[in-house]
């Protein structure tokens, strides 16, 4: 009986997770319609949740460009297949791997900087001062962490593409491909297309990263102790939803751009 | 000023308020006194339009608020100050931002304005000088007395009070009670103010109600409910271990 209520249960709270989050999400962009926008918070939240992950971003995809140029290097290598290289580096970044990527990150960093914040908030009851102050939390809180992950996730992919193929380039070219050949491989291959495709995948997560890390860190209660557990539920929850949403996108988006 | 008639709510299978009626007379103070987790902070909560009743109508100044929706409410809720049990001030904002939260969010005075009523209303509750400093590196006396200058802010009509003295020592206690007294007489504002420090409540109330296991049980004059005849109050009054409140034995 027991097994079966905790079904129940999971059941449940899955479906009030995404009630809340569809909920919050519409009141957001609510207010966005509305012309509800604090622009100062805005451009504040874009420096704290934006500029100041750049640099870990870089290092992240860089890695990721010179770990595949290095394996792809070492088969193109054998097969004499070192056109392939270039194009295969930017492609798989700028459709997969930096939004993916960029995306993992935000959520580790600024998915969690988020709900820390508003779940501190919550427990020491700052959010009903807020409310109490007649300013309505959504509007105050969300919307600009809305806006600035919105905005600045796509941006951050755009230098994870260039990290990442750049970083691809240093290690195909030392492990014997011809930088001409990259290069050239880069340009036959990679459509504006793609990098578009991409920028479209990192606004959805940008978007799911900022409002899982709001809602769960207004539904957290319990204390300090709760504030943890709602940051950990914040970085698993918007990273799962990152990763389940990425295959639906990557058909719709890409379903028909094979290469011929 | 603030009405509350036959409200029920309760959460989950638990009755919290049972056909709980209340008024708080316009200008005056008036305590709410009750064991702790009866349900004093809940009413606080309806009241300021958090919460919503199962039944029953809430009215502050003589509009009903139940039926309101969050956008109706924040008009209202800029008629009223809340002051938290635990400040609940912004801690990434100084003090002087707290202050002026309300007067940047929903008015177009220029910041020189602002930092004029900040300076004023800081200095109404004492303090002197604390605009740059973070609610971090001030007493927590100092943290409930900029949370009073921050719900006075937009000249309220109403303030509420959460628990104001709760974990301050006496002498604390005793400046926090005369500065209710004080900005009630001076503003001239209706205050609700919620305790269960029977000394204080004396001291600064006009009127006391007493709301146990979910109901009122008596509302009258501070001086008429210090002789009320119910055996509860009584015991709440002295502190009483014996009588019809039942309390856990260790």
């Amino acid at each position: 009986m027991k097994f079966f209520e905790g079904i129940g249960k999971a059941v449940l709270d899955t479906l009030e997770l995404i009630g809340g989050l569809i909920s919050l999400l519409c009141s957001t962009l609510l207010f966005l319609i509305r012309g509800a926008i604090n622009f100062v918070l805005t451009i504040e939240q874009m420096s704290i949740l934006g500029v100041d992950s750049l640099l870990i971003i870089l290092l992240t995809t860089s890695f990721a460009g010179m770990v595949m140029a290095y394996q792809l290097a070492l088969q193109a290598l054998i097969y004499g297949l070192e056109g392939f290289v270039g194009g295969g580096v930017v492609l798989t970044m700028a459709r997969e791997l930096a939004p993916l990527l960029t995306a993992v990150v935000m959520a580790g960093r600024v998915g969690s900087a988020i709900t820390a914040q508003i779940a501190s908030m919550k427990v020491t009851e700052q959010i009903d001062a807020l409310r109490s102050l007649g300013t309505n939390p959504v509007r105050y809180l969300v919307v600009p962490r809305f806006l600035a992950c919105l905005l600045m996730t796509p941006l951050l992919t755009m230098f994870s593409v260039v990290g990442g193929t750049a970083g691809g380039y240093f290690v195909a070219t030392s492990q014997g491909i011809n930088p001409y050949i990259y290069m050239d491989s880069i340009k036959t291959f990679f459509k504006v297309s793609d990098l578009t495709g991409g920028l479209i995948k990192a606004l959805v997560f940008g978007a799911t990263v900022a409002i899982v890390g709001c809602y769960i860190g207004f539904t957290t209660e319990g204390g300090a102790a709760g504030v943890g557990r709602s940051t950990t539920n914040s970085v698993v929850i918007s990273t799962v939803l990152i990763f389940l949403f990425n295959f639906p996108l990557t058909v719709v988006i890409f379903g028909n751009t094979g290469i011929k | 000023m603030i009405k509350l008639e036959n409200v029920y709510l309760s959460f989950g299978r638990k009755d919290v308020l049972k056909n709980v009626s209340l008024s708080v007379p316009e200008g005056k103070i008036s305590a709410l006194i009750g064991l702790s987790g009866v349900g004093k902070s809940t009413i606080l909560k309806l009241i300021i339009g958090f919460l919503k009743p199962d039944k029953g109508k809430v009215y502050v100044e003589g509009i009903d608020i139940t039926k309101m929706n969050e956008r109706q409410l924040d008009k209202v809720r800029k008629s009223m100050g809340m002051a938290f049990q635990y400040s609940a001030l912004f801690d990434y904002m100084t003090c002087g931002d707290n202050v002026a939260f309300g007067l940047r969010q929903h008015t177009k005075l220029k910041e020189k304005e602002i930092r004029k009523i900040v300076t004023e209303k800081l200095n109404l509750v004492g303090l002197e000088g604390v605009e740059h400093l973070y609610p971090s590196e001030i007493s927590g006396g100092m943290r409930k007395r900029v949370g009073f200058a921050r719900a006075i802010a937009y000249n309220p009509k109403i303030v509420l009070y959460d628990e104001p003295t709760s974990g301050l020592d006496p002498v604390m206690t005793t400046v926090l009670n005369n500065l209710i007294v004080k900005l009630n007489r001076e503003l001239g504002v209706t205050s609700l103010v919620i305790t269960h420090d029977i000394d204080s409540v004396f001291h600064f109330a006009d009127t006391i109600a007493m709301l146990y296991e979910g109901e009122i049980v008596e509302e009258s004059q501070a001086s008429v409910f210090k002789n009320s005849p119910r055996p509860v109050v009584q015991q709440f009054i002295k502190g009483l271990e014996e009588g019809p409140i039942k309390v856990l034995r260790l």
